[in-house]
């Protein structure tokens, strides 16, 4: 047929699809951040050393305080959620009161963490620090447990 | 006339489409160009495509903290009750072994969401406004920290 709305009728095929699809296939990508990237101790905090005063004044107020066993636990910490979703299904329900419809989602925390312990006297006792959001999303997503640290 | 005829061979096939675009020829009069319908078609498909695909959150856990007081402080002199005096109650109070520490804290949360036909994306970041003093068991000041870092949430992608 020899039609001169054939490219209109091509846009509005296409328009139709675009409308109808996202009933049917769906893909949902969401990012949660809590708290700024925190620092990696380069050398300046030493067990033994340095004390209470000079990590606040380095650090800041911590994220959470607590005490353990006598000893003042200091945590800086930054949170990072992501969840991603993907969803397919074939919306029924008009004609046979049933749909089909598959999803699989994913979601991982990550933190990246320094906890300090403090005698006390407000000197600092030992540290930990650790990267959780350097490790990739799908890796640490679908990977065994324990993966992340034989590595 | 040349419009009459394409409309009604696609009036037997597909009413829709014929309404579609007996709607764009209303608008575009005779005459017009198909040109201006495909404009038309793209934009009013661009429209429906786009609509509702974005939004912009903020929310705030507020708590009046007047970190000028910080100025008037100082350890090993400034009590527990004069740091109440200027900052009022504190959000948490955690008993340690060797004295208190209060826990001064507000936030602020800033969400961005996109939704693109079959995609979405969202981006939630939440900062915090926070100040610690340490007390020993005499309740008189021995340290503080001061973290101000809710002005940098920021709106953004997940990306």
């Amino acid at each position: 047929m020899d039609c001169r709305f054939k490219a209109p009728l091509a846009l509005i095929i296409c328009w139709m699809i675009g409308t109808l699809v996202p009933g049917c296939i769906s893909y949902e990508l969401v990012r949660q951040v809590k708290g700024l990237e925190v620092r990696a101790p380069n050398g300046e905090l030493k067990a033994g050393e340095t004390t209470l005063g000079e990590v606040l004044s380095l650090y800041g107020a911590p994220d959470k305080l607590t005490e353990i066993g006598g000893r003042e636990l200091l945590i800086y910490e930054r949170a990072i959620y992501t969840n991603s979703q993907i969803s397919v299904g074939i919306p029924l329900s008009d004609i046979f009161r049933m749909s089909a419809e598959i999803s699989a989602y994913g979601r991982l925390g990550r933190y990246d963490t320094l906890a300090l312990f403090f005698t006390p006297d407000g000197i600092l006792q030992h540290l930990v620090y650790e990267k959780g959001s350097d490790y990739p999303y799908l890796k640490a997503l679908l990977g065994e447990e324990g993966d992340m640290h034989e590595e | 006339m040349h419009y009459k005829k394409i409309t009604c061979i696609h009036e037997r096939r597909a009413p829709l489409f014929l309404s579609y675009t007996w709607l764009l020829k209303r608008v575009f009069t005779r005459g017009s160009s198909m040109k201006s319908i495909r404009v038309a078609i793209i934009v009013l498909s661009m429209i429906s495509l786009c609509a509702g695909c974005a939004m912009f959150g903020k929310s705030k856990e507020y708590q009046p903290l007047d970190i000028s007081h910080l100025d008037n402080l100082q350890a090993g002199k400034t009590t527990a009750s004069e740091v109440l005096e200027a900052f009022g109650s504190p959000s948490q109070v955690v008993k340690l072994s060797n004295g208190n520490a209060y826990i001064y804290e507000r936030s602020v949360s800033k969400g961005t969401g996109i939704w693109l036909v079959i995609l979405s994306f969202g981006n939630y970041e939440t900062q915090h406004d926070r100040v610690v003093f340490f007390f020993d068991n005499g309740d008189i000041l021995t340290h503080y920290g001061v973290s101000m870092n809710a002005g940098e949430a920021s709106y953004g992608l997940p990306f």
